[in-house]
């Protein structure tokens, strides 16, 4: 896959809402750090998008730092061959995290696993331990 | 009238050779009226641990994430250290650790129908199978002395060089392998009884399968052969074996191609490891990293394909030489959301066959 190309599928995938850097062959890993808005909208494109052109998340987490403010990582894989991308925003326990499993059933787990262990709760939940688990 | 049936998690742990957890199933004239799943009885917290340790002994306990696929875990989080350091490692050491996961791969689908002739009340089957595993673990344990969490992999390459015996020894147990497989064919996955059981029993369809994020071997057997990290993102030695996507014609989902199609991917890594013998470079097989090393701060995420699927590690770090943050992704914990809505109207009998069929690993769901 042509260095162009890889650029049109990230363009879709982050929808012009944040830049890709121009070189991207031979990178392992693009990671990009965004503000929470950004984020937000990110999460609204990925929503709209049809489902054979939405990226596959491939997981998600946290990363816990002083004052109860972390950062909140997103792994998407945007097609084969293509580098794994880390898209990552500030997170606090003030504000709850943008619920995913509305676009990919699978972040449940992963869901619950950040709201369980980390404190941190998820949009739509009312307290942490809502959380949808395992489907019934 | 509804009954409902408790399974304690050391119940299966004990039993049903599962691991830690429990079951709950609504039970409604045979048939599974409804199936709830608790997890977290064996719970490690080996993420939180890693974060007060330095890289190279965070690896070590890479090895406990699941005690059946010790080298994905090991040689995911290492690749995602050795792109934070900045590492090249040696060619010899890439095509070793190929060989390693390759033979994993092999010891863990033995292991999968040992656990499945148990099921099956196949007693004599499941000891054969397990006489297989067992020249495979030699083997392993031949290299690095242990037989399940191996600790083979460290950074800057492996912890020890292959040796021409090594190699004989494993020339030896493919052979042995591929004799046996007919044999497994013959009195397991073509037998009428399997056929009749298996056929059509808690069918994956393939949209589902994609939707609910299956990976490795269910996904392929849904239908998704290019569900491997080998083909649509190879790293290491892959790059240069080019692993060609499991052709496998009965993708129908259920429990028989779950079975089924194991044992075309222990023929493929019998056949990935004998190409790579033919093109194993001669050279160090580790480059020598200090012991209190520290890598700028950045994250790294690496993916490897283990046995039961895509093992995505992501690493942190804040300039120290611990972690600043390990974080795995593991498809065992996708198999086992998906497991109550399988369950959902099968018979009670075929419960454990089919949670069995996904090849399910408790340690790394828990880790």
């Amino acid at each position: 896959m042509s260095n162009t190309e890889m650029q049109t599928r990230f363009e879709l995938v982050l929808g012009n809402l944040c830049e890709v850097p121009n070189f991207l062959e031979g990178c392992g890993t693009l990671e990009i750090e965004v503000e929470k808005k950004v984020f937000s909208d990110l999460v609204k494109h990925w929503t709209g998008l049809p489902r054979a052109s939405r990226p596959r998340l491939r997981g998600m987490g946290t990363s816990r730092k002083d004052g109860g403010v972390g950062l909140f990582h997103v792994i998407l894989d945007a097609g084969a061959r293509l580098p794994l991308l880390v898209i990552s925003s500030v997170c606090s326990s003030s504000r709850p995290l943008p619920r995913l499993s509305e676009i990919w059933p699978h972040a449940a787990w992963w869901e619950k696993e950040i709201s369980h262990f980390e404190d941190l709760s998820i949009e739509g939940s009312a307290t942490a331990g809502e959380t949808r688990w395992l489907p019934r | 009238m509804a009954t409902t049936l408790e399974f304690s998690p050391a119940q299966l742990a004990s039993t049903q050779h599962l691991g830690a957890f429990g079951l709950i199933l609504e039970e409604d004239g045979g048939l599974v009226a409804g199936a709830r799943m608790e997890v977290g009885y064996g719970r490690r917290n080996l993420e939180s641990i890693s974060v007060r340790l330095p890289l190279g002994q965070v690896l070590n306990y890479s090895d406990r994430v699941d005690f059946l696929a010790a080298p994905a875990y090991n040689c995911a989080l290492a690749a995602a250290f050795e792109r934070l350091l900045d590492l090249e490692i040696p060619e010899r050491a890439h095509h070793i650790r190929l060989i390693l996961l390759e033979l994993n791969r092999i010891c863990s689908h033995l292991n999968f129908y040992a656990n499945l002739a148990r099921v099956l009340g196949q007693l004599p089957l499941m000891n054969h199978c397990l006489r297989e595993r067992e020249r495979f673990s030699d083997i392993l344990e031949m290299y690095c002395g242990s037989r399940l969490g191996f600790g083979a992999i460290c950074l800057g390459g492996v912890v020890g060089d292959a040796t021409d015996g090594w190699f004989f020894r494993i020339e030896k147990a493919i052979l042995s392998l591929r004799d046996f497989l007919p044999e497994l064919d013959q009195l397991l996955l073509s037998h009428p009884f399997f056929e009749e059981r298996t056929r059509g029993l808690a069918v994956i369809p393939r949209e589902e399968a994609e939707r609910w994020n299956i990976l490795g071997p269910n996904a392929r057997a849904s239908g998704l052969a290019s569900e491997d990290e080998r083909i649509t993102r190879p790293y290491g030695a892959y790059l240069k074996e080019q692993v060609q996507p499991t052709i496998f014609s009965g993708a129908s989902g259920d429990v028989n191609a779950r079975a089924r199609i194991r044992a075309g991917e222990i023929l493929q890594s019998a056949g990935i490891i004998e190409k790579c013998f033919r093109r194993i470079p001669s050279g160090n097989h580790r480059i020598r990293v200090g012991m209190e090393v520290s890598p700028s701060p950045g994250k790294a995420v690496s993916s490897v394909e283990g046995p039961r699927g895509t093992v995505t590690a992501l690493a942190e770090t804040g300039g120290g030489n611990c972690p600043s943050n390990v974080r795995f992704f593991c498809p065992s914990a996708m198999a086992v959301q998906m497991l109550p809505r399988l369950l959902r109207g099968i018979q009670v009998e075929d419960v454990f066959l089919v949670i069995h069929s996904l090849d399910i690993s408790f340690s790394e769901v828990d880790k």
